[in-house]
């Protein structure tokens, strides 16, 4: 028997197992059943290789894979933002925004795509495939993920099955009107974005959102609706101010 | 002496949720996220295993990247309080995990079609802690020692570690570290360079490195070493200084 060798809890004699091996790496073991596990590993070729391998990859995590400063999903930030006292489009809004980045990527879309935006995702790719959030619809969780990767009939199919109140249906219909505007259904896309274009709703969404209805009001021929539309856009701040004044010139 | 039982891990993870959950924002808050951001990624990456057994192989970049999803979807429910352990007994952790971990690698299976009918679950023994792992998790088998180790090798490895050890202490800490990651861990440049106790660029890696092995060499042959492949214990010495700060 090896002089080293742990022992079972039927007194036979035994390697280290993976929790002993977990227990070791964060160091939570009192100092002799560290040396009693070390011991044995050193002179065990088996578990020395398997501990090694456990370090590897404990260190690998730490190198290439840190901590998320953050581990809230995009969408909770805007949900957030929605829930705070007297529409907390101040700190709260801003901090929120400044993880998020407004994705501009011109592509090939239906005719009059040409100047839509995406409302604001995350720069994280991160699925929400496993745990279902308390309270609220799965469905529509899967909805956000698909806009988020640019799935858009799926989005679309989704965000309208999904069942919300509240601010989660202002977020549901938010980004179903940019699916929609997506897909060049137009005049489905006003009817939705028009429920949801208070200039109360915080930036970015709030002013993405009033853009994408332009550019569905434009598009689907409501001229004049889209030149008031336009001008208000013209007057507010940021980003979306610049572009709506540059399109006035 | 008695022998190591129970599992820890289960325990402090619970300790260190529930510091996630009731501290403010500031630096032990952190280090309550980064030990269970650790404890979980380890825990269900070594499940993950376990099942790919027999629900179907996985590559070890695969695993990584299920254990790391798993895990952020864990420590968002558990920040934002719709997931708890209080109350919860070890075995019961273990057993959760085991599950978010089959279902992950389910998931990964079926949208890489490559999966196989799974077996039904097992029903988890509170009681045994060999029950903790899934029965498909053996890890390594916990049959006795067939071999022992001859004296006269045992003692050869241990002068070997230990003048080892000796010309390792005459490096500088960062270039330890590195000599460390690159040598037993066999870790790339690009990941020394951004793991969180170097932090240099990759290129200065590659300089250390290349520093500290010259070094190294010459200290291991001024000491009547020809450099060889290391024998068996050196790891587990040279992680025990490295981690532990001590000599066997």
């Amino acid at each position: 028997m090896n002089r080293h060798s742990t022992t079972g809890s039927d007194g036979s004699t035994r390697h280290l197992t993976e929790d002993e091996v977990l227990d070791l790496l964060q160091d939570y073991l009192p100092r002799e059943e560290r040396e009693r596990l070390l011991s044995h590993a050193a002179d065990c070729e088996a578990c020395e290789q398997m501990l090694r391998e456990r370090v590897i990859e404990h260190e690998r995590l730490r190198a290439t894979r840190p901590l998320p400063a953050t581990a809230t999903p995009w969408w909770r930030c805007l949900r957030a933002a929605l829930t705070a006292p007297a529409y907390p489009y101040g700190a709260a809004a801003i901090a929120a925004a400044a993880v998020l980045v407004i994705l501009l990527w011109p592509r090939g879309g239906p005719p009059g795509s040409e100047q839509l935006t995406w409302l604001p995702v995350t720069e994280e790719n991160i699925r929400f495939r496993w745990a279902p959030q308390e309270g609220i619809d799965s469905i529509l969780v899967a909805g956000l993920e698909a806009y988020e990767t640019q799935d858009l009939e799926r989005a679309t199919r989704l965000l309208k099955d999904a069942s919300a109140e509240g601010e989660m249906e202002l977020i549901r219909k938010m980004y179903l009107g940019s699916a929609l505007a997506w897909q060049g259904r137009y005049a489905e896309a006003v009817r939705i974005l028009s429920e949801v274009s208070d200039p109360a709703l915080p930036d970015p969404w709030g002013s993405e959102a009033r853009w994408t209805l332009y550019v569905a009001l434009r598009a689907s021929g409501h001229e004049s609706r889209a030149d008031s539309l336009l001008r208000r856009l013209a007057e507010e701040s940021g980003e979306v101010a610049l572009r709506a004044r540059e399109q006035l010139k | 002496m008695m022998p190591h039982m129970n599992p820890l891990w289960p325990t402090r993870l619970r300790r260190a949720c529930e510091q996630v959950g009731q501290l403010r924002e500031g630096a032990a808050r952190d280090e309550a996220r980064g030990e269970v951001w650790l404890i979980l990624n380890a825990v269900i990456s070594r499940f993950l295993r376990g099942h790919a057994r027999t629900l179907g192989r996985i590559s070890a970049q695969d695993r990584e990247d299920i254990a790391a999803q798993k895990s952020l979807d864990l420590l968002r429910r558990i920040e934002q309080g719709t997931w708890d352990m209080e109350e919860r007994e070890p075995a019961e952790i273990a057993g959760f995990l085991s599950q978010v971990a089959r279902y992950g690698l389910l998931d990964f299976l079926r949208a890489d079609r490559r999966r196989k009918d799974p077996p039904p679950p097992r029903e988890m023994d509170s009681e045994g802690m060999s029950e903790w792992a899934p029965p498909d998790d053996p890890g390594i088998p916990r049959a006795p020692l067939g071999t022992t180790e001859p004296p006269d090798l045992r003692v050869e490895r241990r002068e070997y570690v230990r003048a080892l050890r000796q010309c390792v202490a005459h490096l500088t800490d960062r270039a330890r570290r590195i000599w460390f990651f690159r040598v037993l861990c066999s870790m790339p440049s690009k990941e020394i360079a951004s793991h969180p106790d170097v932090r240099l660029k990759s290129g200065h890696v590659d300089v250390v490195l290349q520093r500290a092995r010259q070094a190294m060499r010459e200290c291991m042959e001024q000491q009547g070493y020809e450099p060889r492949d290391m024998p068996p214990g050196t790891f587990v010495e040279l992680w025990r200084a490295y981690r532990f700060g001590e000599e066997a």
